[in-house]
């Protein structure tokens, strides 16, 4: 049996980085990628704007990567930027999204979400197309403060420790706000997650 | 068993979803859930919605690592960097090791000696800031004279001059304090710039 080599720590990447293995900035986009653009598409609900955002949040963090500290947590920081660029393009759209807060108002755009399906027949599609449109509005029904942790636990894929280092929470706090947020997920989710 | 303890286990559940439970807590959760159905059903529920959530997330667009390489800019960090050092040093090392080359090979040289040779570049070194520091008096005193001349020795068009370049400070201050916000990593700002250079 061969023994696999561990895999580099972000701050380990980050050093060969600077010290001039550019390529290895890739390994970086490789990891984070997927969950950098799945929270940004549940803030911005737009697939193609998320991909965008998230590429101009990895420039943005390579432009200052000699200033990351490898105390803190890497993905904290990826995602503060994330947060902060996400919170900067709702309000640029503002005038065609009413409000993050209040969801489906005036000027809002319907779009629909698609899941993979193992049942071939149309209404096999359209229960998917059903059930991906209910979590987004399910998501975007809640609060502010729960949907930003329940996206950043379930999008994100951060942990406890990160989100509370992200939001500078207490952690008792993340894990009381994930515990209500989801509970209201799961009231408004009702009707999808018995069957 | 009181309202409280089973609202408890009912908080584990989620974090029993999110492995946030110890070893301990997690056998206290089970025994509790062998007799309390509720919990299990709520159990049920929570592994439900987390199943939808992992299902809604979306695929990355293929190619998307790629485009994000080759729209890598270059970055200050990267003069800053300890190669660019290594580059710069081991260039004045081979000055210096010309120069001293040059002087042990001329006859003429009055002080043969690898001092004498580091004195001759640092003659060469101060001739060059000499020649430097006077082209810039020189560019700052001919300016002077225009602005003097522009001005004409009035009041009111030096008023006017000096509120354009306290306004020009201010602006520049502004700007300088934006950038430093941009790209600072501790206050994780990210505002504002589009960093996009490639598509």
């Amino acid at each position: 049996m061969t023994k696999e080599s561990p895999q580099p720590t972000d701050a380990e990447l980050i050093a060969a980085v600077l010290k001039g293995r550019k390529e290895l900035f890739g390994e970086i986009v490789e990891r984070y990628q997927g969950r950098l653009v799945n929270y940004l598409f549940r803030l911005l609900r737009d697939l193609a704007e998320a991909h965008d955002l998230a590429q101009d949040v990895f420039l943005k963090v390579y432009q200052a990567l000699d200033r990351y500290d490898p105390r803190y947590k890497f993905s904290t920081w990826l995602f503060r930027v994330a947060q902060n660029a996400a919170i900067d393009q709702i309000r640029r759209r503002r005038l065609r999204f009413a409000s993050i807060d209040r969801p489906g108002t005036e000027g809002d755009e319907e779009r629909t979400w698609e899941f993979p399906s193992s049942d071939p027949s149309p209404y096999g599609d359209l229960r998917n197309r059903e059930r991906g449109d209910a979590i987004q509005r399910a998501v975007d029904a809640l609060p502010w403060e729960y949907r930003e942790l329940i996206v950043l636990r379930h999008y994100g894929e951060l942990s406890y420790e990160e989100i509370a280092g992200l939001k500078q929470m207490p952690l008792g706090t993340v894990k009381n706000k994930l515990f209500r947020g989801r509970q209201m997920l799961k009231k408004t989710l009702l009707d999808f997650v018995g069957d | 068993m009181s309202g409280e303890h089973h609202d408890t286990f009912l908080e584990w559940l989620y974090l029993e979803a999110d492995g946030g439970l110890t070893s301990g807590e997690k056998s206290r959760l089970e025994s509790h859930l062998r007799g309390c159905a509720e919990c299990r059903e709520e159990r049920a529920a929570i592994a439900a919605l987390s199943r939808r959530l992992e299902a809604s997330r979306v695929a990355v667009r293929r190619g998307f690592r790629r485009e994000v390489m080759l729209s890598l800019p270059a970055s200050g960090w990267e003069s800053r960097s300890p190669r660019s050092w290594a580059a710069a040093a081991a260039l004045l090392a081979a000055l210096l090791g010309g120069a001293v080359a040059v002087s042990y090979a001329t006859p003429s040289a009055a002080d043969p000696t690898v001092w004498g040779a580091l004195g001759a570049v640092l003659d060469l070194f101060r001739a060059s800031l000499l020649a430097g520091g006077g082209l810039l008096t020189a560019s700052w005193q001919s300016l002077g004279a225009a602005i003097e001349s522009a001005l004409g020795g009035s009041a009111w068009n030096l008023g006017a001059f000096a509120v354009l370049v306290l306004g020009l400070d201010v602006l520049f201050l502004r700007l300088l304090i934006r950038a430093s916000r941009r790209t600072a990593p501790g206050a994780a700002n990210g505002r504002g710039s589009r960093g996009r250079t490639a598509r």
